[in-house]
């Protein structure tokens, strides 16, 4: 323990702050410096001197004026849920079409094969998985960002 | 008890009593802040007024890792910076120098040495010890508000303490 971590300390050591072993070498490194015992008394009486002040509290039209602020003031505009954001609004009708589209009967026929339509199944399905990805992601990642705040 | 980061961030999802409940709950603690750094009470409530008009409007800029106590301390620091800009003074606390007008009680008056003797000092270490000794912030606290590290913030308040004392013994002698 040197000085430096004793000025740094000296306001912890007053209201008993410090760990118990951080006292124990506080103390020892003050009875070996007569500096650091100097500056002790000096702050140690300072300390008592730097009492927080009697609290001047609002006064009554200050109170007013605050309540009608409050009252005025109308909160900032609310960040959109995540699935009110256009782009995941935009996500979900192309998967509803593409939905319609693979189902609708005339398109069907127009397959050659089943081979063609399970191929296209598959592919729409691919599709329709990256989607959801990027839906729960994008969910996920603001639930966080809200439960970080 | 919601915490301040909960009720901000419930007000900027639209629920407006969760302001109220943070005006209620800083309030007073503001208005002392203000209060031993300008010239009178009137002042001190125009800037707590201005204070928290600014926390509404600027809401929505308070970022998720941040303490909501420091984030409106950093605020109020700005905002006698420009009060004392817009008065033609440094921010040194000198426009306090005659001591505030308020009324006071008989407690406050023995406090007004050492308030007289803040003043003098320079206005870093001034504000270090007035958060700490007066707003009853920690040193994490202090550190945060004035973007400082823990170690910066302790050695500037003990040569605040250590200059203090030697203002107030060349009073004596």
């Amino acid at each position: 323990m040197n000085c430096l971590f004793v000025q740094r300390n000296l306001p912890e050591f007053l209201e008993n702050q410090l760990t118990p072993a951080q006292t124990k070498r506080f103390l020892a490194h003050l009875n070996q410096c007569a500096a650091c015992r100097a500056d002790l008394v000096q702050l140690r009486a300072l300390h008592q001197v730097l009492q927080k002040p009697v609290p001047v509290h609002a006064s009554y039209p200050l109170q007013l004026r605050l309540k009608k602020m409050l009252e005025t003031e109308v909160p900032p505009p609310q960040p959109s849920r995540w699935y009110q954001r256009p782009g995941v609004q935009l996500v979900y009708l192309l998967a509803l079409l593409g939905l319609i589209w693979s189902a609708h009967p005339a398109l069907v026929d127009l397959y050659r094969s089943h081979l063609e339509i399970l191929a296209f199944i598959a592919v729409f399905l691919v599709v329709l998985c990256t989607a959801l990805l990027v839906l729960l992601s994008t969910h996920l990642k603001i639930e966080l960002k809200e439960k970080l705040k | 008890m919601l915490s301040d980061e909960q009720l901000i961030l419930q007000y900027c999802r639209g629920h407006q009593p969760a302001i109220a409940i943070l005006v209620e709950r800083y309030r007073d603690e503001m208005l002392n802040f203000f209060c031993h750094r300008v010239a009178s009470q009137p002042v001190a409530e125009d800037l707590v007024q201005e204070l928290f008009l600014k926390i509404i409007r600027h809401a929505s800029r308070f970022q998720a890792r941040a303490r909501f106590k420091t984030w409106m301390y950093r605020i109020a620091l700005n905002q006698l910076k420009n009060h004392y800009h817009t008065a033609g003074r440094e921010f040194s606390g000198t426009v306090a120098e005659n001591g505030p007008t308020v009324e006071f009680a008989p407690e406050i008056e023995r406090q007004s040495d050492v308030q007289r003797f803040l003043r003098k000092l320079k206005p870093e270490f001034r504000t270090i010890l007035e958060l700490t000794y007066f707003q009853d912030l920690s040193t994490r606290e202090v550190a945060g508000i004035l973007n400082l590290s823990e170690g910066t913030v302790k050695s500037r308040r003990f040569y605040a303490l250590r200059e203090l004392a030697k203002l107030m013994q060349e009073k004596e002698k």
